[in-house]
């Protein structure tokens, strides 16, 4: 499992968004959490097809912004829907839960924020 | 930034579902110097497409709805032959998903997270890729706007060359000819037309150059030979001012390869002319080819003072026959890209059974030769046959002008001196006097007939002192005109015509005298009806057959011709 956050990925995305970070930051806050929320109801009703979507689409995401550690997370999750293992898709939810506050807290300090 | 520097609106579409992807790329995009169009799904994607007319897209290949693939291959069918380059955004590392977007019409892919310098060099070589394409179809449109324009510049030229061509006699009996329309774009000419004397005058041509280039040349070089054929002038002066012509405006490098023929029905004679182009081909009637070679340079290429129009005279009898080509002939490719080439054409032609026709034994060759392929069908093939002044159908009456004049009472005295000898004919410019008078016009034939039986006797016999007997072997024949040739430079003498023409209400009356400087002949041993008419007194025979009377004079270099005609045309 690697680290949390790619202090590269994240440098290359301030210099990138410049002014517009806190709101790429807000963004990805309110789009994960619905995300994740979608993932544990597809779940719930067994459609792991969408729960496939959406721990694709999430991984992305927290690649771009440097969360390496919650999209090797969100790995962890497609590939255990796709495998139908029922223990592994609970634990990694669970774990993408979890990294996702995480990140959310990393968000508030160095490299994302100057210190 | 190098899309502003190609071009400032190149737009992009952005095609995510998700928020933080599309404004991450979004970004990067419009900081490359690209205008950033975004799409949040596959549905909208292709709104945004149809709405925008982006260049490149970036397309996520998983969306709700329509996914990338789908979207892609939408926007390639709707893109039809311009390029839009599309760049697939995946995580995918399966092979399948890779091969499914190459498949959808992907030009490349971009994983995340995404790196801005990866994705600003895919867009700037897809950018690059695109210019060229674009410049590439404006070329292709202009190379086919180009090509419609060439075509339509060769329908008008081969328009003015058939104009041309049917001013002309070549749908005459004795001329078979085979043109391809190719060889007429390729430079190819053929004309043919009648002088007074009711000769043949045929002249094949081709130009260096193609289309119009070549049409150009033509125009006036079918101007100077119907022209002056027309007004009656001999092979070496239309050859001359043909010449001149040429050389005065075709560029350099520019000139026309060409066999000038004059065949005289009434001499059984052949005058020939070749500069540049393959040998022509005298197949005897009875068996027996002369090839006859090129001796001479092509028109429009030297200067009128070194430029040299003497002709070979060729005897021919009723059924011998000319066959002429152009080097399309020689030229003409098999699917292996061998040319015909002299060696086949002259082993073909000089081993010919003699009752076989070269003309369609050549062409059926040559499109042998060539085989399916046709691509080289730049043929030009003439053959001219020889027959009897009998078989030679009457040339168009010249336009007549005012049916009837007001009568007429003229003498004209023209005398020759040597250097007027030998500059040339002077056949057309008493033909020029005489047709002036409408009532005379309709009898032109018969007069420049008359007039150059006259003149050639009193150049040849008497101011040369030639022997015409000679004539009666091949062998003789050609010393004939070489000696005459020779003659001719040094020369001392001259020739006087005098007319006098009487038109009044009931008929017309022209009297022709011709004195030369001669020696005269004994006129008395050639009296009609003694039976004998030898080959040299076919002239003599000519003159009778169409004058009232025919009387010599002196010590035979003086000769008196009388014609007459009722104006009702007896």
């Amino acid at each position: 499992m690697p680290d949390l956050i790619d202090p590269a990925v994240v440098a290359e995305l301030k210099d990138l968004m410049a002014g517009d970070l806190e709101a790429l930051l807000q963004a990805f806050r309110d789009d994960s959490q619905a995300r994740l929320a979608v993932a544990r109801r597809s779940w719930a009703a067994g459609d792991l097809a969408e729960l496939r979507s959406q721990a694709h689409s999430l991984k992305g995401a927290a690649a771009n912004l440097g969360v390496a550690g919650l999209a090797a997370a969100c790995q962890g999750l497609e590939s255990a829907a796709r495998h139908g293992d029922a223990d592994a898709v609970s634990s990694a939810l669970d774990l993408v839960g979890e990294l996702l506050n995480a990140s959310h807290e990393a968000f508030q300090r160095p490299p994302y924020r100057d210190a | 930034m190098a899309g502003d520097a190609m071009n400032p609106a190149v737009r992009v579409l952005v095609a995510d579902d998700n928020r933080v992807d599309r404004m991450v790329l979004a970004t990067i995009v419009r900081r490359a110097g690209y205008e950033v169009v975004e799409a949040v799904d596959g549905n909208d994607a292709l709104h945004r497409f149809r709405e925008s007319r982006p260049q490149l897209v970036l397309l996520d290949a998983l969306m709700p709805g329509l996914d990338g693939f789908e979207v892609a291959r939408e926007i390639k069918r709707e893109a039809g032959e311009d390029l839009i380059p599309i760049i697939f955004l995946t995580s995918l590392t399966e092979a399948d998903a890779l091969a499914r977007a190459v498949e959808a019409g992907g030009d490349d892919f971009l994983s995340k997270p995404y790196n801005q310098i990866v994705l600003k060099a895919k867009l700037n070589a897809l950018q690059r890729m695109r210019v060229m394409h674009e410049t590439m179809q404006r070329q292709r449109d202009e190379i086919g706007r180009h090509h419609a324009r060439l075509v339509q510049e060769q329908e008008a030229a081969k328009a003015v060359f058939d104009n041309i061509a049917h001013t002309g006699d070549l749908d005459a009996p004795f001329i078979r000819r085979l043109i391809s329309p190719l060889a007429i774009f390729n430079g190819d000419v053929l004309l043919a037309a009648r002088n007074p004397a009711n000769d043949l005058f045929v002249l094949l041509g081709d130009f260096t150059g193609h289309g119009l280039a070549a049409a150009v040349g033509a125009m006036p070089l079918a101007e100077i030979f119907y022209g002056m054929t027309d007004k009656g002038f001999a092979p070496a002066e239309i050859l001359r001012e043909a010449n001149r012509k040429l050389l005065g405006i075709m560029p350099k490098g520019y000139f026309c390869c060409a066999t000038l023929v004059a065949l005289r029905f009434n001499k059984q004679e052949m005058e020939f002319w070749n500069g540049g182009l393959p040998p022509g081909y005298l197949r005897r009637r009875g068996g027996g080819v002369e090839r006859i070679e090129s001796l001479h340079l092509p028109l429009g290429v030297l200067a009128d003072q070194r430029f040299d129009p003497a002709t070979r005279v060729l005897a021919m009898r009723p059924g011998d026959h000319l066959l002429l080509g152009t080097d399309g002939l020689i030229d003409a490719r098999d699917p292996a890209g061998d040319p015909f080439g002299y060696r086949r054409l002259d082993a073909l032609v000089l081993d010919l059974d003699p009752a076989a026709s070269a003309f369609d034994s050549v062409q059926r060759a040559v499109q042998s030769h060539i085989g399916d392929s046709g691509r080289d069908d730049d043929i030009t093939l003439v053959e001219i046959t020889m027959v009897a002044p009998e078989a030679v159908p009457e040339r168009g009456p010249l336009p007549e002008g005012e049916r009837q004049g007001a009568g007429a009472e003229w003498t004209l005295s023209y005398e020759l001196g040597p250097r007027s000898l030998r500059r040339g004919t002077p056949l057309p410019l008493l033909q020029h006097i005489v047709v002036e008078f409408p009532e005379l016009r309709r009898h032109a034939a018969t007069i420049y007939t008359v007039l150059s039986e006259l003149y050639s006797n009193a150049l040849e016999h008497g101011v040369l002192g030639l022997d015409s007997s000679r004539k009666s072997s091949p062998r003789g024949f050609a010393d004939y005109y070489r000696e005459r040739a020779r003659a001719l430079e040094a020369l001392d003498g001259f020739v006087r015509f005098r007319f006098r023409c009487d038109i009044d209400a009931h008929g017309i009356r022209l009297d022709i005298a011709v004195t030369d400087s001669g020696r005269g002949f004994d006129y008395q041993s050639l009296v009609p009806g003694n039976g004998t008419v030898a080959y040299h007194g076919r002239g003599l025979r000519l003159l009778r057959s169409l004058c009232r009377e025919v009387h010599h004079r002196g010590c035979g270099n003086e000769v008196e011709v009388q014609l007459a005609w009722d104006h009702d045309g007896a």
